[in-house]
């Protein structure tokens, strides 16, 4: 299993338009991303995105793609207030299609992998090397359980 | 429970992660068995469960003159949650603006039927 990508997807009753204009937009993103004081995008490829968390610190990142009203990507790092750089970001892509009079709604993101700022992500990417490591994990825990009962 | 970081690195190596696997199959094992079974020295499987011990992968329990090892199982889904934290954090997210959409949406929709 890859240690590089997580995806989640989820049925909207809105329509696309709308949903896009949700994710997309500065003003919206503080009214369903809760933890966002406010942000603030440059919609085009290479437009700055710079989003002010409510608790603490700014996330700075960088639009990759923006096709209206299907596709939106952007990488943002995951250092406070700096821009992204090879071995801090990672790469998040939304995508939009009707379902129905909805949207569905999948977000992926990738990267996981370059990641070198913290010891736990690299140990991480050093335990799949071995083997993957939820495989593992998961393994373990099927026979930890099975020892338990 | 220990630092992620400090798991990754324990389970990093092939022989341990076969110990540790060993160690999960039966309900409770000593050091001596599993050189027996992993075919690797006695003080080599005292070594590596030193480390998954230092890990909190695995807990020693005293009887009579005999170590017994289990494997701790918090240990082992705290590592395994690394990944899907993230993947929870963007479920939460996307929960967050299907409520907010579909409640714009039923007040649009109202007003649509007032006016």
């Amino acid at each position: 299993m890859s240690t590089d990508r997580i995806e989640q997807t989820i049925e909207i009753d809105a329509p696309m338009d709308r949903v896009w204009s949700l994710i997309t937009e500065a003003s919206e993103l503080p009214a369903w991303w809760h933890s966002i004081g406010s942000a603030s995008l440059d919609l085009k490829p290479g437009g700055k995105m710079l989003i002010r968390w409510k608790e603490h610190g700014i996330t700075r990142g960088v639009i990759e793609r923006i096709d209206a009203p299907t596709r939106f990507a952007f990488r943002w790092s995951t250092r406070d207030d700096q821009d992204p750089a090879p071995g801090s970001a990672t790469l998040v892509e939304f995508t939009l299609e009707a379902s129905g009079e909805g949207t569905r709604v999948q977000v992926v993101e990738t990267g996981f992998d370059e990641l070198e700022q913290s010891a736990e992500e690299r140990a991480a990417a050093h335990a799949e090397n071995v083997r993957g490591w939820r495989e593992v994990s998961e393994w373990l825990r099927e026979r930890s359980e099975r020892q338990v009962a | 429970v220990s630092a992620p970081s400090t798991v990754f690195a324990a389970l990093g190596d092939p022989t341990r992660l076969e110990i540790l696997g060993l160690v999960g199959a039966g309900r409770e094992t000593t050091a001596t068995r599993l050189a027996g079974l992993a075919g690797v020295s006695r003080p080599a499987v005292v070594k590596h469960l030193g480390v998954l011990e230092r890990a909190g992968l695995v807990d020693r329990r005293k009887q009579g003159r005999d170590v017994h090892f289990r494997v701790a199982t918090s240990a082992v889904s705290d590592a395994a949650s690394w990944l899907d934290a993230r993947a929870e954090a963007w479920a939460d997210r996307l929960a967050a603006l299907k409520a907010h959409a579909e409640s714009d949406e039923q007040r649009r929709r109202a007003g649509e039927t007032d006016g």
